[in-house]
């Protein structure tokens, strides 16, 4: 299908651009790995699963903000405009969405090994976990992206779009606290809906991102 | 006035049924009617129902085996008595291999029926409505500025 | 907006105010006679919920015709569920208060709630820094729609999913509000009244509120 083909010519490109981009990816791993070293001297080995969950998803947020939040902000004018007339609205919004959510999804997990590496794991399941924070980050990342967009549109940079994708994110990252939460204290029939309810606000983030950027996308 | 009724009750069952109990079904951890002067209904609020049964006249029953825990298992029962006056339950029972203990907390509900009694929520009521009228006057004022005003624009 | 739905409105409020301290409650522990709160801090949050929906309508009917008119309601709306929020708020800290001892707990329901007054906040926010009218018009209704998605799944889907041990109403074994017909009373038949008033009175408030800017916007732009 033409509109496929673009979809994926254009996350292909991103991910060149990314590539060129020293700040994209090793920014990436900076923020994950600088906050994960300085959790780790002061709190060390967690014990108690409501800390460790709780300082797993911070840690999570913060990338996931971090490099959700510069996808729209690199576009200087001149690109926006040959976005517009290149790429139809639905198409770019699902390729920089999608993207997005396989880049978080990647460095989600390589957080994840590395968060476990240093603070140890308090009892759980292992496969449970890693789908949960694997779902969690690119659900938080795609409705970071669109919340990337809209500040982009509006003119008023990155700032802006922590403030409007902060509160929007809070029910994903509940929803995968407490599936976190349980799959550490063994309600794994608990964690398994979790893992469901994220996929849903998945599908509703990428769903919504969809219809409503073309209104977006007219300016 | 009804007032506050604390009434702490220590049964100590074990696994024989008491000839006391002899009018009741076996297994019988707290009659109600006993505890309150007679009820005259009743409504079960939290009861694991895999282990305990409240039976149609207030009787709460025992069904089976209790595993032995170290926290109690808590059965809250609101009864209304005889006169009226409503009544909060909390059955906590505990089960270890020797015996099993029963503690039983009743607490009159207090409502305000003295204020009703005495006229004063009359007062309440007053002091709500002129506030409310004051809020509605004002929506009203705003109402008919914001017309003239419109009306002034539209010519 | 039509003068029988603004009577509807007070007649319904002349109905609810002296029936809500005379009327037969449902007599529960621990909340003995504040259950009266009920008329007023829960039908604030339904209300509230209906104002937002329909100030997404608004937003929706923006989008697909360019009216500007309707992102006006849409704004006046959105103020008015915002000052319903925060009332909401504060009566339920002083109905915490008095009850649990604590002006607020870890609960899911009141975490949804505050992060819905974030949500909103940040609406205003985001409003207030974009100068140009269209795309302010624009960008807040998307927005807007957004924001209610993630706000019902955040205040209705997710704290159903599981009972935590919590004071509030409807969990860790205390009876929902739908558990309160008790023996003789309904309290339903001061409940619903009592949402009707609040909802009319509200898409008035915001009716003036509309009224007002659009007045001012009007003679600012004229010279």
């Amino acid at each position: 299908m033409n509109s496929l083909s673009s979809i994926w010519t254009w996350m292909r490109h991103e991910w060149q651009l990314e590539l060129r981009q020293k700040a994209g990816i090793q920014g990436a791993i900076l923020y994950v790995l600088v906050s994960l070293v300085v959790a780790y001297q002061a709190v060390g080995e967690i014990q108690e699963s409501e800390v460790w969950v709780g300082l797993l998803w911070i840690v999570l947020l913060f990338s996931i903000v971090n490099s959700s939040s510069r996808s729209f902000a690199s576009d200087s004018p001149g690109r926006k405009i040959l976005l517009y007339f290149w790429l139809q609205p639905g198409q770019l919004i699902l390729a920089r969405m999608l993207y997005q959510m396989a880049f978080n999804l990647v460095s989600g997990c390589l957080g994840f090994a590395v968060f476990c590496l240093l603070m140890g794991l308090p009892g759980g399941h292992l496969p449970v976990l890693l789908v949960l924070v694997a779902v969690g980050s690119s659900a938080a990342a795609a409705l970071g992206t669109f919340m990337a967009a809209v500040a982009s549109v509006s003119g008023n940079g990155p700032g802006l779009s922590a403030i409007l994708g902060l509160p929007l994110m809070v029910p994903t990252l509940m929803a995968a606290a407490k599936g976190s939460l349980f799959a550490l204290q063994g309600g794994l029939a608990q964690a398994w809906m979790y893992v469901g309810m994220l996929l849903l606000l998945n599908l509703l983030a990428v769903a919504l991102g969809y219809l409503l950027f073309p209104y977006l996308w007219r300016e | 006035m009804p007032n506050l009724n604390v009434i702490r009750l220590l049964f100590l069952l074990t696994c024989l049924p008491m000839p006391l109990f002899a009018s009741l079904p076996a297994d019988t951890l707290v009659d109600l009617n006993r505890l309150n002067g007679g009820i005259r209904s009743f409504q079960v609020g939290n009861c694991d129902t895999t282990l305990f049964e409240v039976s149609s006249k207030g009787v709460v029953l025992c069904k089976g085996n209790i595993p032995a825990s170290a926290r109690p298992y808590r059965i809250d029962i609101k009864s209304q008595t005889a006169e009226g006056v409503y009544v909060d339950n909390r059955i906590e029972l505990w089960q270890n291999e020797q015996h099993r203990t029963v503690y039983v907390e009743a607490n009159v509900i207090e409502m305000a029926t003295g204020m009703r009694k005495d006229g004063k929520i009359w007062v309440v009521i007053a002091v709500v409505f002129v506030l409310f009228a004051a809020v509605l006057g004002y929506l009203l004022f705003l109402q008919k500025k914001i017309a003239a005003l419109e009306n002034k624009s539209g010519q | 907006m039509k003068t029988y739905l603004k009577i509807t409105a007070v007649a319904a409020m002349f109905w609810v105010i002296p029936m809500a301290f005379l009327g037969e409650v449902s007599v529960q522990p621990i909340l003995h006679e504040t259950i009266r709160n009920l008329y007023w801090h829960v039908t604030m949050w339904f209300s509230m919920f209906i104002l937002l929906l329909a100030s997404v309508v608004h937003g929706i009917a923006y989008l697909r015709h360019n009216n500007p008119i309707r992102d006006e309601k849409s704004l006046a709306l959105t103020q008015v569920a915002l000052l319903y929020g925060c009332i909401g708020i504060v009566t339920g800290m002083i109905w915490a208060r008095f009850t649990w001892d604590t002006f607020w707990t870890k609960d899911p329901q009141l975490n949804g709630a505050a992060i819905t007054i974030l949500a909103y906040l940040a609406y205003m926010v985001l409003r207030a820094s974009i100068p140009d009218a269209r795309k302010r018009a624009e960008i807040s209704a998307v927005y807007g729609i957004f924001a209610f998605v993630l706000m019902v799944v955040l205040i209705v889907v997710l704290p159903r999913m599981q009972d935590v041990d919590s004071l509030h109403p409807g969990k860790g074994g205390n009876p929902g509000f739908g558990n309160y017909k008790d023996l003789k009373n309904d309290m339903r038949l001061v409940f619903y009244p009592a949402i009707l008033a609040w909802t009319l009175l509200g898409f008035w408030l915001a009716n003036l509120s509309f009224r007002i800017q659009h007045l001012t916007r009007i003679s600012h732009a004229q010279p």
